[in-house]
Protein backbone atom coordinates (compact mmCIF):
# COMPACT_ATOMS: atom_id res chain seq x y z
CA UNK A 1 0.00 0.00 0.00
CA UNK A 2 1.41 3.76 -0.64
CA UNK A 3 0.42 6.91 1.13
CA UNK A 4 -0.26 9.70 -1.20
CA UNK A 5 1.72 12.83 -0.81
CA UNK A 6 -0.87 15.42 -1.42
CA UNK A 7 1.63 18.35 -1.39
CA UNK A 8 3.92 16.49 -3.38
CA UNK A 9 0.63 16.05 -6.35
CA UNK A 10 -0.07 19.51 -5.89
CA UNK A 11 3.55 20.95 -6.53
CA UNK A 12 3.19 18.21 -9.81
CA UNK A 13 -0.02 20.17 -11.08
CA UNK A 14 1.17 23.46 -10.74
CA UNK A 15 4.18 23.18 -12.65
CA UNK A 16 2.40 21.17 -15.45
CA UNK A 17 -0.33 23.98 -15.25
CA UNK A 18 2.85 26.34 -15.77
CA UNK A 19 4.44 24.27 -18.92
CA UNK A 20 1.24 24.16 -20.75
CA UNK A 21 0.30 27.84 -20.05
CA UNK A 22 3.79 28.87 -21.33
CA UNK A 23 4.80 26.29 -23.90
CA UNK A 24 1.19 24.86 -24.72
CA UNK A 25 1.00 20.78 -24.83
CA UNK A 26 4.14 20.28 -26.66
CA UNK A 27 5.98 21.87 -23.61
CA UNK A 28 4.74 18.98 -21.73
CA UNK A 29 7.08 15.61 -21.21
CA UNK A 30 6.99 13.40 -18.13
CA UNK A 31 10.73 13.81 -18.03
CA UNK A 32 10.71 17.75 -17.91
CA UNK A 33 7.98 17.86 -15.72
CA UNK A 34 9.91 15.65 -13.12
CA UNK A 35 12.34 17.91 -13.08
CA UNK A 36 10.81 21.01 -12.66
CA UNK A 37 8.89 19.84 -9.69
CA UNK A 38 12.44 17.85 -8.25
CA UNK A 39 10.56 14.37 -8.25
CA UNK A 40 11.05 10.87 -10.18
CA UNK A 41 9.19 10.62 -13.55
CA UNK A 42 7.62 7.52 -11.44
CA UNK A 43 6.61 9.81 -8.74
CA UNK A 44 4.30 11.72 -11.70
CA UNK A 45 2.75 8.15 -12.54
CA UNK A 46 1.79 7.40 -8.78
CA UNK A 47 -0.79 10.41 -8.43
CA UNK A 48 -1.91 10.13 -12.66
CA UNK A 49 -2.17 7.66 -15.12
CA UNK A 50 -0.55 9.32 -17.98
CA UNK A 51 0.08 12.87 -19.76
CA UNK A 52 -3.81 12.38 -20.89
CA UNK A 53 -5.06 11.65 -17.29
CA UNK A 54 -2.92 14.53 -16.30
CA UNK A 55 -4.01 17.10 -18.80
CA UNK A 56 -7.63 15.77 -18.12
CA UNK A 57 -7.42 16.73 -14.69
CA UNK A 58 -5.86 20.12 -15.50
CA UNK A 59 -8.75 21.23 -17.32
CA UNK A 60 -11.32 19.94 -15.18
CA UNK A 61 -9.79 21.96 -12.14
CA UNK A 62 -9.08 24.79 -13.78
CA UNK A 63 -12.00 25.04 -15.73
CA UNK A 64 -13.90 24.15 -12.80
CA UNK A 65 -12.11 26.97 -10.57
CA UNK A 66 -12.83 29.56 -14.03
CA UNK A 67 -16.23 28.80 -13.69
CA UNK A 68 -16.91 29.20 -10.25
CA UNK A 69 -15.23 32.92 -10.52
CA UNK A 70 -16.92 33.53 -13.45
CA UNK A 71 -20.89 33.10 -10.86
CA UNK A 72 -19.72 34.83 -7.63
CA UNK A 73 -22.24 36.49 -6.72
CA UNK A 74 -24.06 36.29 -9.92
CA UNK A 75 -27.90 35.31 -10.34
CA UNK A 76 -29.20 34.55 -13.79
CA UNK A 77 -32.49 36.52 -12.88
CA UNK A 78 -30.62 40.23 -12.48
CA UNK A 79 -30.83 43.00 -15.13
CA UNK A 80 -29.05 42.86 -17.83
CA UNK A 81 -26.76 45.25 -17.09
CA UNK A 82 -26.21 44.36 -13.55
CA UNK A 83 -25.34 40.67 -14.25
CA UNK A 84 -22.80 41.58 -17.29
CA UNK A 85 -21.33 44.17 -14.60
CA UNK A 86 -20.67 41.55 -12.50
CA UNK A 87 -19.63 38.87 -14.88
CA UNK A 88 -16.61 41.81 -16.02
CA UNK A 89 -15.63 42.25 -12.00
CA UNK A 90 -15.49 38.50 -11.36
CA UNK A 91 -13.94 37.73 -14.94
CA UNK A 92 -11.65 40.92 -14.32
CA UNK A 93 -10.67 39.68 -10.74
CA UNK A 94 -9.77 36.03 -11.47
CA UNK A 95 -7.53 36.74 -14.83
CA UNK A 96 -5.61 39.32 -12.71
CA UNK A 97 -5.31 37.38 -9.50
CA UNK A 98 -4.82 34.07 -11.38
CA UNK A 99 -3.01 34.70 -14.45
CA UNK A 100 -0.96 31.43 -14.67
CA UNK A 101 -4.35 29.59 -15.06
CA UNK A 102 -5.36 32.30 -17.61
CA UNK A 103 -2.94 31.81 -19.23
CA UNK A 104 -3.41 27.60 -19.42
CA UNK A 105 -7.19 27.79 -20.21
CA UNK A 106 -6.29 30.34 -23.38
CA UNK A 107 -3.85 27.53 -24.60
CA UNK A 108 -6.16 24.45 -24.04
CA UNK A 109 -9.24 26.46 -24.73
CA UNK A 110 -9.76 24.71 -28.25
CA UNK A 111 -8.38 21.61 -27.01
CA UNK A 112 -10.07 17.83 -27.00
CA UNK A 113 -9.73 17.35 -23.21
CA UNK A 114 -10.66 20.97 -22.75
CA UNK A 115 -13.81 20.96 -24.38
CA UNK A 116 -14.64 17.62 -23.05
CA UNK A 117 -14.81 19.07 -19.89
CA UNK A 118 -16.78 22.16 -20.90
CA UNK A 119 -19.02 20.24 -22.66
CA UNK A 120 -20.24 17.82 -19.84
CA UNK A 121 -20.90 21.35 -17.36
CA UNK A 122 -24.26 21.88 -16.62
CA UNK A 123 -23.50 25.39 -14.75
CA UNK A 124 -22.02 27.52 -17.48
CA UNK A 125 -24.88 26.79 -19.94
CA UNK A 126 -27.78 26.67 -17.65
CA UNK A 127 -26.47 30.07 -15.67
CA UNK A 128 -25.82 31.94 -18.72
CA UNK A 129 -28.49 30.78 -21.25
CA UNK A 130 -31.18 31.73 -18.14
CA UNK A 131 -29.47 35.09 -18.22
CA UNK A 132 -29.29 35.87 -21.55
CA UNK A 133 -32.52 34.25 -21.83
CA UNK A 134 -34.26 36.46 -19.76
CA UNK A 135 -32.20 39.70 -21.27
CA UNK A 136 -33.54 38.64 -24.37
CA UNK A 137 -37.32 38.36 -22.89
CA UNK A 138 -36.87 41.92 -21.36
CA UNK A 139 -35.70 43.59 -23.87
CA UNK A 140 -32.43 44.65 -22.40
CA UNK A 141 -30.74 43.08 -24.99
CA UNK A 142 -30.89 43.47 -28.70
CA UNK A 143 -30.43 40.07 -30.33
CA UNK A 144 -27.40 38.90 -31.91
CA UNK A 145 -25.59 36.12 -32.98
CA UNK A 146 -23.46 34.73 -30.18
CA UNK A 147 -19.96 35.09 -31.10
CA UNK A 148 -21.06 38.98 -32.22
CA UNK A 149 -22.58 39.13 -28.83
CA UNK A 150 -19.38 37.63 -27.18
CA UNK A 151 -16.83 39.95 -29.16
CA UNK A 152 -18.66 42.97 -28.09
CA UNK A 153 -19.39 42.06 -24.43
CA UNK A 154 -16.48 40.21 -23.22
CA UNK A 155 -13.31 40.99 -25.94
CA UNK A 156 -12.82 44.61 -24.88
CA UNK A 157 -12.92 43.16 -21.18
CA UNK A 158 -10.38 40.46 -21.92
CA UNK A 159 -8.12 43.27 -23.93
CA UNK A 160 -7.84 45.14 -20.99
CA UNK A 161 -6.84 42.71 -18.81
CA UNK A 162 -3.98 42.14 -21.42
CA UNK A 163 -2.86 45.56 -21.38
CA UNK A 164 -3.05 44.94 -17.74
CA UNK A 165 -0.99 41.86 -17.41
CA UNK A 166 1.62 42.88 -19.70
CA UNK A 167 2.01 46.31 -17.83
CA UNK A 168 1.91 48.21 -20.53
CA UNK A 169 -0.53 50.39 -23.03
CA UNK A 170 -0.29 50.64 -26.65
CA UNK A 171 3.10 51.88 -28.08
CA UNK A 172 5.64 53.91 -25.88
CA UNK A 173 2.25 55.26 -23.37
CA UNK A 174 4.23 53.91 -20.71
CA UNK A 175 2.78 51.72 -17.82
CA UNK A 176 -0.68 50.82 -18.05
CA UNK A 177 -2.58 49.89 -14.91
CA UNK A 178 -6.84 48.51 -15.18
CA UNK A 179 -8.33 50.35 -12.54
CA UNK A 180 -12.23 50.70 -11.71
CA UNK A 181 -12.45 53.58 -13.34
CA UNK A 182 -11.38 52.76 -16.96
CA UNK A 183 -13.15 49.19 -16.92
CA UNK A 184 -16.39 51.17 -15.52
CA UNK A 185 -15.55 53.19 -18.60
CA UNK A 186 -15.43 50.01 -21.45
CA UNK A 187 -18.39 48.90 -19.81
CA UNK A 188 -20.39 51.62 -19.84
CA UNK A 189 -19.68 51.65 -23.74
CA UNK A 190 -20.10 48.16 -24.52
CA UNK A 191 -23.93 48.35 -22.45
CA UNK A 192 -24.51 51.29 -24.67
CA UNK A 193 -23.89 48.82 -27.48
CA UNK A 194 -26.15 46.10 -26.45
CA UNK A 195 -29.13 48.05 -25.07
CA UNK A 196 -31.65 48.42 -27.28
CA UNK B 1 -1.85 17.04 6.02
CA UNK B 2 -4.75 15.18 4.27
CA UNK B 3 -4.00 11.66 2.44
CA UNK B 4 -5.53 8.41 1.19
CA UNK B 5 -4.19 5.23 0.34
CA UNK B 6 -3.94 3.72 -2.68
CA UNK B 7 -1.99 0.42 -3.98
CA UNK B 8 1.60 0.40 -4.84
CA UNK B 9 2.45 1.81 -8.46
CA UNK B 10 4.94 0.06 -10.39
CA UNK B 11 6.38 2.52 -13.24
CA UNK B 12 8.55 0.89 -15.90
CA UNK B 13 9.97 2.69 -18.85
CA UNK B 14 9.40 0.73 -21.93
CA UNK B 15 9.11 0.58 -26.06
CA UNK B 16 5.58 -0.23 -26.08
CA UNK B 17 5.08 2.60 -28.81
CA UNK B 18 2.03 1.41 -30.83
CA UNK B 19 -1.67 0.03 -30.11
CA UNK B 20 -0.52 -2.99 -31.75
CA UNK B 21 2.59 -3.36 -28.71
CA UNK B 22 -0.02 -2.99 -26.20
CA UNK B 23 -2.05 -5.36 -27.49
CA UNK B 24 1.00 -8.15 -27.54
CA UNK B 25 1.23 -7.37 -23.95
CA UNK B 26 -2.26 -6.97 -23.02
CA UNK B 27 -2.93 -10.90 -22.27
CA UNK B 28 -0.07 -11.16 -20.13
CA UNK B 29 -1.42 -8.43 -17.68
CA UNK B 30 -4.93 -9.15 -17.91
CA UNK B 31 -4.17 -13.12 -16.89
CA UNK B 32 -2.82 -11.96 -14.17
CA UNK B 33 -4.95 -11.40 -10.92
CA UNK B 34 -2.31 -9.59 -8.59
CA UNK B 35 -2.44 -6.69 -11.53
CA UNK B 36 -5.54 -4.42 -10.12
CA UNK B 37 -5.16 -1.78 -13.13
CA UNK B 38 -2.64 -1.30 -15.81
CA UNK B 39 -1.87 1.03 -18.64
CA UNK B 40 0.79 2.82 -20.96
CA UNK B 41 1.27 6.56 -21.20
CA UNK B 42 1.82 6.26 -25.17
CA UNK B 43 1.31 10.44 -25.34
CA UNK B 44 5.01 10.42 -23.84
CA UNK B 45 8.57 9.50 -25.45
CA UNK B 46 8.73 6.74 -22.21
CA UNK B 47 5.98 4.97 -23.12
CA UNK B 48 5.84 3.96 -19.64
CA UNK B 49 4.10 1.17 -18.40
CA UNK B 50 1.79 1.31 -15.21
CA UNK B 51 0.52 -1.22 -12.99
CA UNK B 52 -1.03 -0.73 -10.10
CA UNK B 53 -0.17 -3.89 -7.59
CA UNK B 54 0.28 -4.31 -4.00
CA UNK B 55 1.44 -8.10 -4.21
CA UNK B 56 3.40 -7.98 -8.11
CA UNK B 57 7.69 -7.74 -7.73
CA UNK B 58 9.19 -5.42 -10.21
CA UNK B 59 11.41 -7.92 -11.59
CA UNK B 60 8.22 -9.93 -12.49
CA UNK B 61 7.02 -7.33 -14.60
CA UNK B 62 10.51 -6.87 -16.07
CA UNK B 63 10.75 -10.36 -17.12
CA UNK B 64 7.14 -10.51 -17.94
CA UNK B 65 7.84 -8.18 -20.69
CA UNK B 66 10.83 -8.79 -22.18
CA UNK B 67 9.44 -12.39 -22.66
CA UNK B 68 7.08 -10.44 -24.86
CA UNK B 69 10.11 -9.13 -26.62
CA UNK B 70 10.09 -5.84 -25.05
CA UNK B 71 12.54 -3.68 -23.71
CA UNK B 72 11.33 -2.71 -20.04
CA UNK B 73 13.01 -0.76 -17.26
CA UNK B 74 11.86 -0.04 -13.65
CA UNK B 75 11.89 3.97 -12.93
CA UNK B 76 12.73 4.60 -9.26
CA UNK B 77 10.37 6.83 -7.37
Amino acid sequence: MRIRDEAKEKLIREKALEMIAKQGFEGLSMQKLAKAAGVSPATIYIYFKDRDDLILQLCKEEGTKMIEATFDGFDPEMHFEEGLSIQWKNRCRYWIENPMSGQFLEQVKHSPPYEAFFGQDKVFPRLMGHFMANAAARKEVIPLPAEVYWSVAFAPLYQLIKFHLAGKGLGNRGPFLLDESKLEMALALVLKALKP
Amino acid sequence: MNSTVTNEVLVFKTNIRYKKDVSKIMPLLESDNRVMEWNVDQMDVDNVLRIASDELHPTEVITMIQTAGYFCEELPD
